[in-house]
C-alpha cells in the first residue's frame, strides 16, 4: 500500500437470527458505532462503502449506501455497494482500503450488513443456492452439500475421526459464549455436535453456520497513527464450479489471497497471533487454515483436537465465535472478523482476550470462488 | 453429459464456458466422459424445493474431468467406478444424468 491505512474505530449489532429491523437500520446502528469509536463525525467522511449480498431479494431493498451516508449526515461522500456474496464485508473493506491507500481519499466508512431473516426459508435458499454453477444447481447441490462433500474427502484422505469436525465446533460455539455480539452464546460439547442431525454426511447441524442477521463497521483513516494498522489487503477467485478443482479439497482463492497478503505486508506465518477463519462448516476452518500455510495439509485437524486453535492455544482460531458461532449475515461477516481482530489488537476482548500484536482474517465468496485475506497489526 | 476439449490446446473441463481457460481458444468439441471414479460422496439431507430429499450427492473423476452430480444409489462410495448416464428428475421439470455403478 502507498498512504498508510489505519482502522480509527470499529462497532457491530449482536448477531441474531432475526434481529427485527431491516438492514438499513442495522448499517446505521453499526455505522454510528463505529464513528463514535473513531470520533469522527460523519461529515469528515470522504467515502462509504457498504457490503452487502442480496437486500433486493432478502427485503426489496437497494441502494443502501445512498441510504446509509444521507441517514448519517455523509454529504458529499462518495459511496459504493461491494457485492461478492458471503465475502462482501472484506470486499467492501479492501476498496474503502485501496481508496484511502491511494489516495484517494483520507476517512472512509466502511459497512456490512445483511438481513436473511425478513425472506421465507425457500426464498433465502433459492437466494443462496443461485450462488452454485448453474451445471452443479440443477443437481440440487448446496453449500452445506460442498461442505460434506470436502468433509467426507478429508476425514477419509487423513483417517481423521468425526469428532475432529465436532471439535471445531465445540471451540468455536465455547468462544462465541464469551462475545456478546455472538448469535449463539452457548457452549456446545463435542458429544452434542456429534449428536446433533445430519446435514449434509459426515457434516451435522453443529457443523454448519447459521443464517443471521446484524450489521458490522469500520472506519479507515489514512496514516499510521490509530491503533490498530492495515498491513496487507489482498483478494483472488478461485473456480465457480467446485468440481472444476483438481482436488475436491483445494480452495485456491484463499492460499492465493494468503500468498498475496503475507507477500504484501512482508510477514511471515509465524508472525500471526490471532486469526478469524471463515468456517460456514466446520471443515472449512480446517482447509482454509492448511491453505494459508498454518498447518500442512492433513494435520490442521490435529490442532483442533489437541487445541491448538483454543483461545489459549498456539495459534487462536476464531476466539469471537466464527460463523458458527458469532452468525453468518452475509455481507457482514468480513467486516466483523475485522472488529474481532481490532478488539483483540486494542486488549478489549473482555473474556476472550489473546495476547497478540498481529491478527490475520479470511473472508470467503460461495464454495471458495473469492476469498479475501487482511493481515492487521496493533501500534507498536 | 459430454466434456468439452480445447480444439487448440488440447485442454478438457466439464462445464460450458466462453473461452478455453488454458489457452483462450474458441473452438471446442465434444468428448465422451466414459467411466470415472468416485472421489467424495455425501447426503444432502435438507434440499430446495423441487429435489429429492434425501439427495446423496458424489464428486467423480473422469480423468483430467471432473463433475458432481446425483447419485443413481445411495450405497454408492469413494472409490467406485461410476458413469454419467440415464435421464432422471434431477429438480422439477428439469431431468438429466445421474451418476451410475459403471
Amino acid at each position: 500500500m502507498h498512504t498508510a491505512v489505519s482502522l480509527g474505530g470499529v462497532g457491530m449489532t449482536r448477531f441474531a437470527a432475526d434481529a427485527g429491523d431491516d438492514v438499513r437500520t442495522l448499517l446505521e446502528r453499526a455505522s454510528t458505532r463505529a464513528l463514535d469509536d473513531a470520533d469522527v463525525a460523519a461529515a469528515e467522511l470522504d467515502g462509504v462503502v457498504v457490503g452487502n449480498m442480496a437486500a433486493e431479494a432478502f427485503e426489496e431493498l437497494s441502494g443502501l449506501h445512498n441510504a446509509l451516508a444521507a441517514s448519517l449526515g455523509a454529504h458529499g461522500a462518495q459511496a459504493d455497494r461491494v457485492e461478492n456474496t458471503s465475502a462482501s464485508g472484506a470486499s467492501a473493506f479492501q476498496r474503502g482500503a485501496q481508496a484511502v491507500a491511494s489516495g484517494a481519499a483520507d476517512t472512509v466508512l466502511v459497512a456490512g450488513g445483511e438481513r436473511m431473516s425478513a425472506a421465507s426459508t425457500e426464498t433465502a435458499t433459492g437466494v443462496i443456492g443461485s450462488i452454485v454453477h448453474p451445471e452443479e444447481y440443477v443437481h440440487g447441490v448446496t453449500l452445506p452439500s460442498f461442505g460434506g462433500l470436502a468433509a467426507d474427502a478429508y476425514l477419509r484422505r487423513y483417517d481423521a475421526p468425526y469428532e475432529a469436525l465436532a471439535a471445531v465446533a465445540s471451540k468455536n460455539h465455547g468462544n462465541g459464549a464469551r462475545n456478546e455480539y455472538a448469535q449463539f452464546q452457548t457452549e456446545v460439547s463435542v458429544e452434542d455436535a456429534a449428536d446433533s442431525p445430519l446435514v449434509a454426511d459426515p457434516l451435522r447441524l453443529y457443523d454448519c453456520c447459521p443464517t443471521s442477521d446484524g450489521a458490522a463497521a469500520v472506519v479507515l483513516r489514512a496514516g499510521d497513527k490509530g491503533e490498530v494498522v492495515v498491513r496487507a489487503c489482498e483478494s483472488a477467485v478461485g473456480t465457480h464450479a467446485v468440481a472444476d478443482r483438481d482436488d475436491p479439497l483445494e480452495i485456491a482463492s484463499v492460499r492465493t489471497a494468503g500468498e498475496r497478503a503475507f507477500d504484501a505486508a512482508d510477514r511471515e506465518r509465524g508472525a500471526v497471533d490471532v486469526a478469524c477463519i471463515h468456517d460456514a462448516f466446520t471443515v472449512l476452518e480446517l482447509l482454509e487454515l492448511e491453505e494459508l500455510g498454518f498447518y500442512d495439509a492433513g494435520t490442521a485437524w490435529r490442532a483442533a483436537t489437541d487445541g491448538g486453535t483454543a483461545l489459549d492455544g498456539s495459534l487462536p482460531v476464531n476466539p469471537g465465535g466464527g460463523l458458527k458461532a458469532r452468525g453468518h449475515p452475509l455481507g457482514a461477516t468480513g467486516v466483523s472478523q475485522l472488529v474481532e481482530l481490532v478488539w483483540q489488537l486494542r486488549g478489549e476482548a473482555d473474556g476472550r482476550q489473546v495476547d497478540c500484536e498481529t491478527g490475520l482474517a479470511v473472508n470467503v465468496a460461495g464454495f471458495g470462488n473469492n476469498a479475501v485475506c487482511t493481515l492487521l497489526e496493533g501500534a507498536a | 453429459m459430454t466434456a468439452t476439449a480445447c480444439l487448440d490446446c488440447g485442454e478438457a473441463w466439464a462445464y460450458d464456458r466462453v473461452r478455453c481457460p488454458a489457452c483462450g481458444g474458441r473452438d471446442f468439441e465434444a468428448r465422451s466422459l466414459g467411466a470415472g471414479e468416485l472421489v467424495a460422496t455425501t447426503v444432502s439431507r435438507v434440499t430446495p424445493p423441487g429435489v429429492r430429499e434425501p439427495n446423496p450427492l458424489g464428486i467423480a473423476r473422469f480423468g483430467a474431468v471432473q463433475v458432481t452430480a446425483q447419485l443413481a444409489d445411495d450405497a454408492l462410495d469413494a472409490g467406485d467406478e461410476v458413469v454419467l448416464a440415464g435421464e432422471y428428475e434431477l429438480r422439477a421439470g428439469e431431468r438429466g444424468p445421474r451418476l451410475e455403478r459403471a
